[in-house]
């Protein structure tokens, strides 16, 4: 049976249109990645740039998300949340480190791009960049997380730092932060979307919010490349702004764009997930098919091992359902409320959260029954785990679940002071 | 509080503990810790790896260890502190980099079948000291995982060593070995001397047949390839081993027939404990990683430890340090009396100790997961050493027949199943 078939999602709701992209990426992955996994492995960094350009320009991912209006898919609104899904599901079922840079890529648009908030003025100056013929890195969000002890501590989002400072000054932000880990892409990104602080003086005043950076300007600086466990498609580099002078106009003119960012980057990283799972069952299936226990019997035929298959599928299962439930909800503010509202915002990072959980849950069981194949490279299982892993540390920012454990606690008990 | 305060019962800890432990401390804060975030890449050549290697084992003189004293080694196989100051050893090592401690470890392996009492083989003490007896690094493996799978030959309460496939033939005094080996640590050339797990007669369960011969890594016949890629342990070699035709003497056998199966069933205890000892290594390196990290870092203009949710996490994760620990030193003790707790190789040792590793391992792999997230964009982040320790440890709880096995141990000896 095919996988579509096996782990159901809500296939009345995927429009021919987008099932006509899922097929040409999966024809994609299928030739361009998986059928030369062995050449990744010998050179990680050139095949995935060579693969990223099909993906990107022959494909159309790369424009898919900007308006029409300004040569982009038109992919732009909030009622192609499962159309983006299904698109990145099934670039992270051939590898979860190129469906995350697209997915953070995605994120970092977003408050831009979406209807019903296109920013005209931001799209005619950024769309360009991105919706021509040459393959870019994409944009890079810097997120509030960590504080440091030694500093005083600015504004908070919801509890989390915010260490990017902006100042008016005249027509132009003047933008200071030191020492920034971004969320994806801060090597090579062509654009930042940073959540700030605006200062006045020496106060802080209104509401965190987002502005974008162009990635070359002057006063920023970029660390080295740093090593981490896995999203090895993706460069990151810790980074610095010393007084980066960006227009006025390149501030999101709304307060609750910060929380639709994280709407976006939990929706699109859980897709990321399935899609890594999809490819997870494949591998432990063919394993299953024809591994024998106690020199006699297929393992998948021992009831110990059966029950560890069985959650593998449930993890796989419930996560798709949710993860696509979710992107339904983001099309329907009218039911549910617009997705950066508290209420969709929460239960993004909720299905974020749930569903790498099950991915890391499931991952993890495959690797129990696949034994030292599963850690060994060449059995390709052990890079999902370790993509998956890195998104979900990610995704909690600092402190682990505990501030989306906050969140979700303010949301549903009206909790004040947490 | 410092490391050295995490719980282990006092009564069980050798009078070489204090001194060893500390010999081992300074040498991973000199010859490791600065070093290890480059293991990675020198997973193939162990430029980086082997300086580190040749000063523990042969210049500290530590690979010389379990041999008799006759022989030029310390006499650690006579002492009834056998384990509890092998835990020691391998839990320091383990703090800086578990790979290490699990080459190191290992080479003592297949030398307790000859080397620790009651199983003291002097003949071959004596024919293979003087390898340890140099100034370089010298490895010895277990040789046991077989294509068709490495947990059914470990579950030999069960199988009783019917699927190994390897075959050794006596042919006049010698043996003749035949078969593929896959996945041993310290393979890939690193060995010098191979405990080849394999039976005289194909498809036999009779414990008699199952032996364990020893095969200096340079006979004829022997052909290693090279290194696999894993997901870690960069430290560990390990790689495909053939046998063709590999004659050896017919005394480089362990022990003989049906003691070779009762040495094997105490080299699974031995696996066991030592996992567990590289296990709460690391979580003892990552106590300390955590402490600097949530002291120094806030959340809600806090530091992270002085949050109540996070300082759950925070006690979680200390507190099952805490606990394995005492539940690791309680394996080693178990090896080290069995006139107290009975044959390192019965069912109830076995079985226990299965189930403790499997415990810490479960443990281990949780917490270093939870505390990646509690760093959260630096959790992945090479550069704070977890995630290196993360992608090591999983290992350890896959190895060695992983979860199920010990699972099964465990249901066979507390609920008498009869057919699992």
């Amino acid at each position: 049976m095919r996988i579509d078939d096996l782990f159901f999602y809500p296939k009345e709701l995927v429009d021919e249109e987008t099932q006509a992209l899922a097929l040409s990426i999966r024809q994609w992955a299928d030739k361009e990645v998986i059928a030369n996994r062995l050449k990744f492995s010998e050179n990680y960094r050139q095949s995935v740039e060579d693969s990223r350009k099909k993906l990107a320009i022959d494909i159309g991912l790369q424009q898919m998300i900007w308006p029409e209006a300004y040569g982009g898919g038109g992919f732009n609104s909030y009622k192609r949340s499962i159309s983006i899904v299904r698109a990145i599901e099934e670039i992270s079922r051939a590898d979860p480190g190129i469906g995350f840079m697209y997915a953070a890529n995605l994120s970092s648009y977003a408050p831009m791009v979406m209807e019903p908030h296109v920013d005209k003025e931001l799209c005619a100056r950024f769309a360009p960049i991105f919706c021509g013929k040459e393959l870019k890195t994409g944009g890079s969000l810097i997120l509030p997380g960590a504080g440091d002890i030694h500093d005083e501590g600015g504004p908070l989002f919801l509890g989390r730092t915010i260490q990017v400072a902006a100042a008016l000054r005249g027509d132009e932000w003047v933008i200071n932060g030191k020492g920034l880990r971004p969320f994806n892409s801060g090597a090579g990104t062509e654009l930042f979307c940073i959540v700030c602080a605006i200062v006045d003086g020496k106060k802080f005043k209104g509401a965190p919010s987002i502005i974008y950076v162009p990635g070359d300007l002057r006063g920023i600086k970029k660390g080295k490349v740093f090593k981490k466990t896995g999203l090895n498609a993706d460069e990151n580099a810790d980074i610095s702004f010393d007084n980066v002078r960006v227009p006025k106009a390149y501030m999101v003119k709304r307060d609750s764009a910060v929380k639709g960012v994280y709407s976006w980057l939990n929706l699109c990283m859980g897709a990321v997930c399935i899609g890594s799972l999809m490819n997870v069952y494949e591998i432990i299936k063919d394993w299953v098919d024809v591994r024998v226990i106690k020199g006699k019997g297929l393992i998948k035929e021992n009831p110990l091992d059966a029950a560890v298959l069985a959650e593998i599928a449930e993890d796989i299962t419930v996560s798709r359902l949710l993860t696509y439930n979710l992107a339904n909800i983001m099309t329907r503010p009218k039911d549910y409320g617009s997705l950066e509202q508290d209420q969709v915002f929460t239960l993004a990072e909720m299905i974020g959260m749930r569903v790498t959980s099950s991915a890391l849950h499931a991952i993890n069981r495959t690797m129990e029954l696949m034994g030292s194949a599963g850690y060994a490279t060449e059995w390709n299982l052990e890079k999902h785990w370790r993509d998956i892993k890195t998104i979900q540390s990610y995704l909690c920012g600092v402190g682990a679940d505990v501030p989306v454990k906050m969140d979700i606690a303010r949301q549903f008990f009206d909790c004040k002071e947490i | 509080m410092t490391i050295d305060d995490f719980s282990r019962p006092q009564e069980y800890i050798s009078p070489l503990d204090k001194h060893l432990g500390n010999i081992i401390r300074q040498w991973a804060e000199k010859d490791v810790i600065p070093y290890r975030r480059r293991f990675d890449e020198d997973w193939k050549e162990h430029k980086i790896i082997e300086p580190a290697f040749k000063k523990l084992m042969a210049d500290l003189g530590l690979q010389r260890c379990i041999f008799p004293e006759e022989v030029g080694g310390w006499g650690l196989g006579h002492s009834n502190y056998t384990a509890t100051v092998s835990y020691r050893m391998f839990e320091e090592i383990g703090r800086a980099d578990t790979a290490m401690a699990v080459a190191f470890g290992v080479t003592f392996w297949p030398l307790t079948a000859i080397t620790v009492e009651p199983h003291v083989n002097m003949r071959l003490c004596k024919e293979f000291a003087p390898m340890f007896n140099t100034d370089k690094a010298c490895f010895a493996a277990l040789v046991m995982t077989e294509p068709q799978g490495g947990s059914d030959i470990e579950n030999i309460d069960l199988l009783k060593g019917r699927t190994i496939e390897t075959t050794a033939i006596l042919d006049g005094n010698e043996w003749v070995i035949n078969g593929h080996k896959l996945w041993p640590t310290n393979t890939a050339g690193v060995a010098d001397l191979l405990g080849v797990v394999c039976t005289t007669k194909s498809g036999s369960d009779d414990p008699n047949d199952f032996a364990l011969i020893f095969v200096p890594s340079t006979t004829k016949g022997v052909t290693q390839g090279g290194p696999y890629e894993k997901a870690g342990m960069a430290a560990d070699k390990n790689s495909d081993v053939w046998f063709e035709d590999v004659r050896v003497p017919s005394w480089y056998r362990a022990a003989g027939p049906g003691d070779d199966a009762g040495c094997f069933e105490e080299v699974i205890s031995w696996g066991q404990m030592g996992s567990s000892a590289f296990l709460t290594g690391a979580m003892m390196n990552l106590y300390e990683i955590l402490y600097k990290f949530c002291s120094e870092k806030t959340y809600n203009k806090k530091p992270l430890k002085e949050n109540d949710a996070i300082a759950a996490l925070l006690g979680r994760i200390a507190g099952d340090l805490d606990i394995c620990r005492v539940i690791g030193y309680q394996a080693a003790r178990m090896i080290d009396r069995p006139d107290i707790y009975g044959g390192r190789g019965s069912r109830q040792v076995v079985s226990k100790i299965r189930n403790f590793k499997e415990f810490i391992a479960d443990r281990a792999v949780e917490n270093f997961g939870k505390a990646m997230d509690v760093l959260g964009f630096y959790g992945a982040d090479r550069a704070w050493d977890i995630e290196k320790h993360w992608r090591d440890i999983k290992i350890i709880q896959l190895w060695m027949g992983g979860k199920q096995l010990c699972q099964m141990e465990a249901a066979r000896y507390f609920f008498d199943c009869k057919t699992l």
